[in-house]
């Protein structure tokens, strides 16, 4: 009933009746929907009322925004109707749906006075869990991205055009119709797309047009898990992994943590399962892998693997595994003999662990993951730690489907082809046949917003709203449903996709359509259609009241009960694929390539975004660049050295003048290199279109039906010249230092202090140490903890921080001369391990005391090395076999502040809630603070870096600047800056709670750094009180703090790495 | 009446009557400027227009156009300011201490150095100033003065603003002491002077001075007190400016033994510089009477032992370093002497410990062109000491992770170069327009001539 | 002692010996001095040491001077930083107490600077000195150069002025000039032949 007037109240309001005239006198007779937002609890009635206004209103932002004009809003342009929400300097925040990878991690989205300034996790949704990965964080600046089209454009003889939506739906629905009269075929070619909504407006548009065929391509495929699947259980799906229900996890080259599947998810459940507070056991994670991955810098145990070896390693731990289970093993040769004791061990632990353990794989090739399935048979995880009936829709590519999409597109069967969210000119080892097939194409339609590869050859684009500007919903797993609402009138002329696809097959929109029929609605604003049609979807789905859907919306998430998970049944003799299994094993003379993705750039859809070029890769430090990934043996062998040049080659694909990077950890006899890297893009150093790094995707090489990141029998050749890597961190050895402690599992259990027992040095300070109090009592002490056990290095904080405190980007000359400006970085230490002398798998599992062994110095390893090449020894195992250690680092706000005392105007201070203060505007610029910062966590505006065509990234325009959080100061050139602890939303908080007469609660105010990060690492809280998170954390005995001894008394604290290293086998 | 000891060698030599002194020392004002004045002169303009460029360009673009990094925050920039105040302590020190122990050879120098001194200071002055990252606010917000609110003053604990006043009141008082010291000398070349423009000029600048004994009564007490205070007050300076380093937290730059260290060196780097000039200067105005190879020598003796004094301080740093037992400060010091900065550190040792010794030798002591060049030697270890202690001490802290090289731009480069410009410019002009040697003083140091 | 004024009174006499041996010139000024005559002022071209003795000059007061206004410099700068760092705007920095020994740079550095100023101008002040001055007590050109001059007040009728004129000649005086009531500037040559060093007594 209630909500039945309120929707009439809403009509009134567009209808601008007298009545709504007359409500409008008393709209601010309600606190503001900000309160509740967050309050998750109690969605009464009253919620859904507010919500739906929420989204109500919302349009009527759009319609005073789009009232103003089309292109960006630039100055400050008063509401001609104020929307009911809208309180300029408050935010509002609008759950919805990561679009960026087809992982769709709900999101909750900040908006400032109807702009999107900040997308964060969602905690409702299972997929993000409350966190977000750096690719995630930095899509925000993808809707103010000037590359954008601002309309549809029509390419005639080579030429793009802008045309209008009327002329090119005419057009195109003109050419649809000649195909299908002629009975010519139409190819619609996405990524995966798991919206119920959409795959249903794409089945009307084949019922329209019944030629069409709808191909799905990942870049990066899943293709070999789906095949497995399909064979092995006759289920072509990705399973779910529950990381939480396990104790131990084996994977083969799958980097959980950084970029397989749904890596935010997988780090939400590993994280939790890695906290050792009362914990009797740890999932242990045991890796083999090429390339060092952000999975194997955290794996306790991790084994340099020869890729193109794989189908060895997972045979070998198969009939390892077998033996035990006493069922026949697979004949496939020299299996066993190449991974040596360590799969033994490792069969040995999961066998412990039977039921409780999951085995996965990075590999592409269906037969090696059938393999897989069969030792997770054997495991008996199934049903438990790996569920295949509420499986994941997130990866549904088929790349028999592309190879054969893009033979027929030549062979001109395709005469009309729509690229939906797809790019495989650029992304695709076909690109050259599905160019040439274009050219042959009556019809050729891209819906990519910006002008990219593959749009560029269409004759026509038909530009797809933001994914913060679409309504759409999506099931990233089964039973799972995620809704995307948008948060802003779409910025440029663009239409959804679906809205298209639409109008060109002429679906009737069921129900009535409030906002169309007033006639509110330009054609550029093209939610509401296909809102409606996802309405009625849902209602058939049961989710048909206003009330019902107004919830789901609110929470961005909408749960069907899970099914009960069964136990499959092998429908496959893994000894029948062993032929194939043998085709996949390379020659282990020759020099394997791995392809992969890079953790902030990915698969480079988003590769023109300079919050994520300059994000370092966790590993090896390096920004702006892809290279060539180099085993420390193999450099040593043909004297190749950091920046220098070579030229790879596979076969027929080549790539010329790659840099390298000499890699510790990179397995020898392999090499790596990013995708996601070269393409046409404006961001960069030397202005447009320049190429960032280089496109590796051509290498991909087809086999056993799906393409393969394994490239077997690469040549290398070093060629003249040099180029520098951008590098953010080029001292790679902790150097013996007390920074960072770690401890095993086995000590921990014995002593909560194990690692953290060095003597606390003596303290002397000439005057008493200052206590926050206000008026007698404790005021706040701000203060934050950060649990080196789970961090991952994942760097998705870093990109949050920048993102919220407007960290500028300075460009990859500036990250050369060692300038970036990041204000949290995460430090990123080897510790070479050195068993030279002694055969490392053995020693590995053997070894109970590590330390013994570890180098830690770049002196140390310096030595090493030359005992090695005396030896002529050309292993380098030490190189091969490294330990990793992640340290986020920003400023440590310290009681006794270095900074402080120096600064001769005082423009930092120390506040009275224990943070250490900047006032820029007060900053001279004598730098001296920096300098006598012991944790070097100050950075310096060495120029000015907005509005400035020396950095011409989002600062330099109207649009990106509109990206900028209003609470937050652009500093000015010339002034120190650094990490405030994300003081804005501490004074938000405060005033929040004043407002409500409340004290604040602890975790109510969040850190950006804190918000972002999935694995939980990060706690900020007032360590005054003593029921909050981060005061417990202080007195817990892992805590220490960096560089102690200095008396600085950080407000920071690290919290010991546990390693699980001493029972291998348990 | 003057007592000279008889086995002191005369400090002016060739039997010079009073009017000769006069004559001799008003020769280059009152002529017209020799060319090698004229082709040192216009050299030195152009050097002043490279620091005017460079600072220019600093300013267009910000600091950013100088090599400085995350973690090197200073570098040249620095390092050259605390050459310059070096250099600028002979002056006051030769002037006020020996004044202090009567020594009378410093009479035929002092004024020179003393102009040194304010010169030197001049081009020290531009650093603090232009490394700022906000020089057109920052010029004046060191002042203590409120912020627009009242209440941002500024932030006595701070090494840099010991600076700020340490620099001016040094600055001032040197000039005070060098215009005192003028006045006399400027009534005589304006009781000589011919044109009416010299006339005005000098007699606006002489202060309406007669030689009234009553006036030279008070001039000797006033003088006698202000090298009283400059003398603590040399001392005082690079006592502050060797705090900027020894207060702060950085390994390398926290040791208590910094103060005495850095006086030592500047009294070295001053007295180098001093030679250098004199050595030119004497032969260019033919000066050798006045300053004569005593006068020389003399300043040898104190070259050759500071440069001992700072050569022992570099090794007590190492000694305290390994007593300390404290890991970054150990590492601070290897990586000194054997880290990627190791030449740096060599080159220092050779030019401020092992160079000077050879003033053991009288030869070496008496002979003005290898004078000449062991000043010049000195003049570069010493600025070396101050790249090294900055840069080598920065670019390697507590966090590997945030280690670096540091090496300078054109521009820093360019600004360095520019400050001799400015310098000499300056000292140019004043051998032109001023008696570059204390007339009054050295005609009171004359032998009888009855 | 005669102050200097009346040199600059137009209507008093003075008479004007005219040296260039600094060692004469003492002895000359110690008789005249010796004698009672009146003597205005010396003007020599350097410091001549122990002239002031023979005239019977005084010590000055200037270090007291000075002294004063070092204490004023020192009491700036404590007041100064009192105020700023502990009363008007107290904050914490680095968590260190408000006052401390961080005050002495400072408090050593404002006491030198007035000190240094204060002595300057009040030297100058005591001295009438100004820049621009057009120098009175002018004989000789070259006072500031090789020539010493004795000023004597001779319109007291006390002093005899031969006996004076006699003194300065055998004290090895160059020239010797009055100063008649009748001008500024009119100087008469007293009966020496000017500008010859070996003087003759003619009585």
């Amino acid at each position: 009933m209630a909500k039945k007037q309120l929707y009439w109240k809403g009509e009134d309001e567009l209808l601008r009746t007298k009545e709504f005239l007359a409500s409008q006198k008393n709209e601010f007779n309600e606190a503001l929907p900000l309160d509740e937002v967050f309050s998750e609890n109690n969605l009464g009635l009253s919620a859904n009322r507010r919500d739906f206004l929420k989204f109500f209103g919302f349009s009527v932002a759009a319609v005073s925004l789009a009232a103003c004009n089309s292109t960006p809003v630039r100055n400050v342009v008063p509401y001609l109707v104020k929307p009911e929400e809208i309180t300029p300097g408050n935010a509002n925040y609008y759950n919805s749906t990561c679009g960026v990878c087809s992982a769709a991690c709900g999101i909750t989205v900040k908006t400032r006075e109807g702009r999107p300034i900040k997308v964060d996790g969602n905690a409702n949704s299972p997929i993000s869990g409350g966190g977000l990965c750096t690719t995630g964080q930095a899509s925000i600046l993808g809707l103010y991205d000037t590359e954008r089209l601002d309309g549809p454009m029509k390419v005639s003889s080579g030429s793009a055009a802008k045309s209008d939506w009327k002329t090119i739906d005419g057009e195109i629905v003109n050419q649809l119709n000649a195909i299908q009269n002629a009975g010519g075929h139409i190819a619609i070619v996405s990524g995966t797309i798991h919206s119920p909504s959409s795959l249903s407006v794409i089945n009307d548009f084949k019922t329209k047009f019944t030629n069409t065929t709808h191909i799905t391509y990942d870049p990066i495929s899943y293709s070999g898990i789906l095949m497995a699947n399909r064979d092995s259980f006759g289920k072509q799906v990705v399973p779910s992994y529950n990381f939480d229900k396990a104790n131990i996890v084996v994977s083969f080259a799958a980097d959980f943590l950084g970029t397989w599947i749904s890596p935010v998810e997988f780090t939400k459940a590993w994280s939790a399962r890695r906290k050792v507070e009362g914990a009797d056991s740890i999932l242990k994670t045991i890796i083999f892998e090429s390339n060092l991955s952000l999975t194997g810098t955290n794996a306790d145990l991790r084994f340099p693997m020869k890729s193109s070896q794989e189908a060895v390693y997972v045979t070998s731990l198969y009939n390892a595994l077998a033996n035990l289970a006493g069922q026949p093993s697979i004949q496939i040769a020299e299996s066993g003999a190449l991974a040596g004791d360590s799969i033994k061990q490792a069969a040995k632990a999961l066998w412990n662990q039977k039921g409780k353990s999951m085995v996965i794989s990075g590999s592409n090739d269906p037969k090696i993951q059938t393999v897989i399935n069969g030792i997770n048979m054997l495991l008996g995880n199934y049903g438990t730690t790996i569920d295949l009936d509420n499986y994941s829709n997130q990866y549904k590519g088929l790349d028999s489907e592309l190879s054969a999409f893009a033979a027929d597109l030549k062979s001109g069967k395709y005469q009309g082809v729509i690229f939906w969210n797809s790019n495989p000119v650029y992304s695709s080892p076909l690109s050259a046949d599905i160019q040439e097939g274009l050219k042959k194409a009556k019809l050729s339609v891209s819906f990519s917003g910006t002008k990219d590869e593959t749009a560029s050859m269409c004759q026509y684009i038909a530009p797809d709203n933001h994914y913060l500007e679409s309504w759409n919903d999506s099931e990233p797993k089964a039973g799972l449903y995620q809704l995307t609402q948008p948060t802003i009138t779409p910025v440029f002329m663009t239409r959804q996709a679906q809205e298209s696809l639409m109008s060109w097959a002429g679906v009737a929109v069921a129900g009535i359509d409030p906002f169309a029929k007033k006639g509110i609605y330009n054609q550029n604003f093209a939610a509401a259609p296909y809102y409606m049609y996802m309405r009625s979807k849902w209602a058939a789905m049961g989710v048909a009241s206003d009330e019902a859907f107004n919830t789901a919306l609110h929470d961005g998430v909408y749960k069907k009960a899970p099914v009960a998970a069964t136990i499959p049944a092998m429908g496959i003799i893994l000894n029948s694929i062993v032929s194939d299994l043998q085709k996949t094993i390379g020659n282990k003379a020759n020099l394997d390539l791995i392809l992969y993705q890079n953790v902030a750039v990915k698969d480079g859809s988003m590769s023109n975004n300079p919050w994520l070029q300059e994000t370092p890769d966790p590993i090896s430090k390096v920004t702006w660049d892809n290279y060539v990934s180099l085993p420390k043996a193999y450099a040593e062998k043909n004297n190749i050295k950091n920046g220098d040049l070579v030229n790879v080659s596979a076969g027929s694909v080549k790539l010329n003048a790659m840099p390298v990077f000499v890699q510790p950890g990179q397995a020898n006899g392999t090499i790596g290199i990013a995708v996601g890297y070269g393409r046409d893009g404006k961001v960069g150093e030397k202005g447009p279109f320049e190429k960032i790094g280089k496109n590796a995707y051509p290498f991909m090489k087809f086999q056993n039906g799906t393409y393969n990141n394994v490239i077997n029998g690469v040549t290398i050749s070093k060629i003249d010249g040099n180029y520098e890597l951008a590098q953010t961190q080029t001292h790679h050895t902790i150097e013996g230092r007390d920074i960072v402690r770690e401890t095993t599992f086995e000590k921990y259990k014995k002593n909560n202090k194990a690692g953290n027992d060095k003597a606390t040095p003596h303290l002397y300070t000439l005057w008493e140490t200052k206590e926050y109090k206000k008026d007698g009592a404790p005021n706040h002490h701000w203060a934050m903890a950060i649990d080196l056990n789970s961090c991952t290095g994942c760097s998705a904080c870093v990109v949050s921080c920048s993102i919220e405190n407007n960290v500028p980007v300075v460009g990859r000359a500036e990250v050369r001369r060692r300038r970036e400006m990041h204000w949290m970085r995460i430090d990123r230490y080897f510790t070479f391990e050195n068993r030279s002398n002694t055969n490392y798998s053995e020693d590995l599992f053997l070894k109970r005391d590590f330390e013994g062994v570890n180098v830690t110095k770049e002196t140390g390893l310096e030595a090493l090395d030359a005992i090695e090449a005396a030896k002529g020894n050309s292993e380098f195992l030490h190189w091969e076999n490294v330990k990793v250690v992640h340290q986020p680092m920003m400023c440590q706000h310290c009681g006794q502040a270095p900074c402080e005392t120096v600064c001769p105007v005082l423009a930092t201070t120390h506040s009275t809630e224990g943070l250490n203060q900047m006032t820029y505007n007060r900053c001279i610029g004598t730098k001296y603070c920096a300098n006598n910062c012991p944790y070097k966590v100050r950075r310096f505006n060495w120029f000015r870096y907005n509005d400035n065509d020396r950095f011409d990234f989002h600062f330099n325009n109207d649009l990106g600047k509109m990206v900028i959080n209003p609470d937050v100061t652009v500093r000015t050139r010339g002034v120190m800056e650094k990490c405030s602890m994300c003081v804005q939303n501490i004074q938000a908080g405060k005033t929040k709670a004043k407002r409500e007469k409340r004290k604040l609660n602890d975790g109510e105010v969040k850190t950006a750094c804190q918000r972002a990060c999935p694995a939980g690492a990060i706690v900020f809280g007032d360590v005054n009180d003593p029921n909050s998170e981060v005061h417990k954390l202080f007195m817990n005995e892992r805590s220490y703090r960096v560089l102690e001894e200095l008396n600085t008394q950080t407000a920071v604290k690290y919290m010991v790495k546990v390693r699980d290293i001493d029972n291998p086998t348990a | 009446m003057i007592h000279d000891s008889v086995i002191r060698p005369q400090l002016v030599t060739g039997d010079k009557t009073l009017h000769d002194v006069t004559n001799e020392i008003c020769r280059p004002i009152e002529n017209k400027p020799s060319t090698s004045w004229t082709v040192g002169f216009i050299l030195s303009l152009v050097f002043l227009g490279i620091l005017g460029l460079t600072l220019g360009i600093t300013l267009a673009y910000g600091i950013g156009t100088w090599g400085l990094n995350k973690t090197v925050q200073w570098g040249w920039d620095i390092t050259n300011f605390v050459f310059w105040v070096g250099i600028g302590h002979a002056g006051t020190l030769i002037s006020a201490i020996l004044l202090l122990f009567r020594q009378k050879w410093r009479m035929s120098i002092n004024r020179s150095a003393e102009a040194m001194t304010i010169f030197a200071v001049m081009c020290a002055a531009i650093f603090p100033l232009f490394h700022m990252g906000r020089i057109w606010v920052g010029g004046y917000w060191v002042l203590p003065l409120p912020n627009a609110f009242g209440s941002l003053w500024v932030n006595f604990h701070s090494p840099l603003l010991w600076d700020v006043f340490a620099i001016t009141t040094y600055f001032s008082v040197s000039l005070v002491f060098w215009y005192l010291g003028l006045i006399p000398d400027i009534a005589t070349v304006r009781d000589r002077a011919k044109t009416e423009g010299r006339k005005f000029w000098y007699n606006f600048f002489s202060m309406g001075w007669t030689g009234s004994v009553r006036t030279w009564n008070r001039y000797e007490v006033v003088s006698l007190i202000l090298a009283g205070i400059s003398t603590p007050l040399v001392l005082s300076v690079h006592t502050i400016v060797s705090m900027d380093f020894a207060t702060s937290v950085v390994p390398g730059w926290h040791t208590t033994i910094f103060p005495p260290y850095f006086v030592a060196g500047a009294i070295f780097s001053g007295f180098g510089m001093v030679l250098t000039l004199l050595v030119i200067a004497r032969k260019v105005m033919n000066y050798q009477d006045y300053i004569t190879i005593g006068h020389l020598e003399a300043m040898c003796k104190v070259v050759m032992l500071t440069g001992t004094m700072v050569g022992l301080a570099y090794i007590t740093e190492f000694f305290v370093a390994a007593y300390s037992g404290v890991e970054y400060e150990q590492y601070a010091f290897v990586n000194r002497a054997f880290g990627p900065y190791a030449w740096a550190y060599w080159s220092m040792m050779t030019c401020n410990l092992i160079a000077p010794q050879v003033f053991w030798f009288k030869w070496a002591r008496t002979t003005p062109w290898f004078i000449f060049m062991l000043s010049i030697v000195v003049n570069v270890g010493m600025w070396f000491e101050r790249f090294v202690i900055i840069v080598t001490s920065l670019h390697r802290e507590y966090l590997p992770s945030g280690w670096v090289m540091y090496s300078p731009t054109l521009v820093e480069i360019g600004i360095f170069l520019g400050t001799f410009g400015l310098f000499f410019t300056c000292f140019f002009l004043f051998s032109k327009f001023l008696p570059v040697i204390n007339m009054a003083e050295v005609k009171g140091i004359l032998k009888n001539r009855e | 002692m005669i102050d200097r004024n009346l040199y600059l009174d137009k209507n008093k006499t003075v008479m004007f010996g005219i040296f260039e041996n600094p060692d004469m010139f003492i002895d000359t000024v110690a008789k005249v001095h010796g004698k009672g005559a009146p003597i205005i002022d010396c003007y020599t071209p350097y410091p001549i040491h122990g002239l002031e003795k023979a005239m019977g000059l005084k010590r000055s007061l200037l270090p007291v001077g000075a002294f004063i206004c070092g204490c004023l410099g020192f009491i700036t700068a404590a007041s100064l930083q009192l105020y700023i760092m502990h009363f008007d705007w107290p904050m914490v920095i680095g968590g260190k107490p408000t006052v401390g020994v961080s005050f002495v740079p400072v408090l050593f550095e404002l006491s030198v600077l007035f000190t240094a100023f204060g002595l300057a101008i009040l030297f100058f002040t005591r001295s009438k000195m100004l820049h621009g001055k057009i120098p009175t007590e002018r004989v000789d050109m070259r006072q500031t150069d090789d020539r010493m001059v004795i000023a004597i007040a001779t319109d007291n009728p006390s002093v005899d002025k031969n006996e004076l004129t006699n003194m300065l000649f055998n004290g090895g005086a160059v020239e010797i000039k009055e100063r008649t009531n009748n001008g500024y500037d009119d100087f008469t040559d007293v009966n020496i032949n000017k500008g010859n060093n070996h003087v003759t007594a003619n009585h």
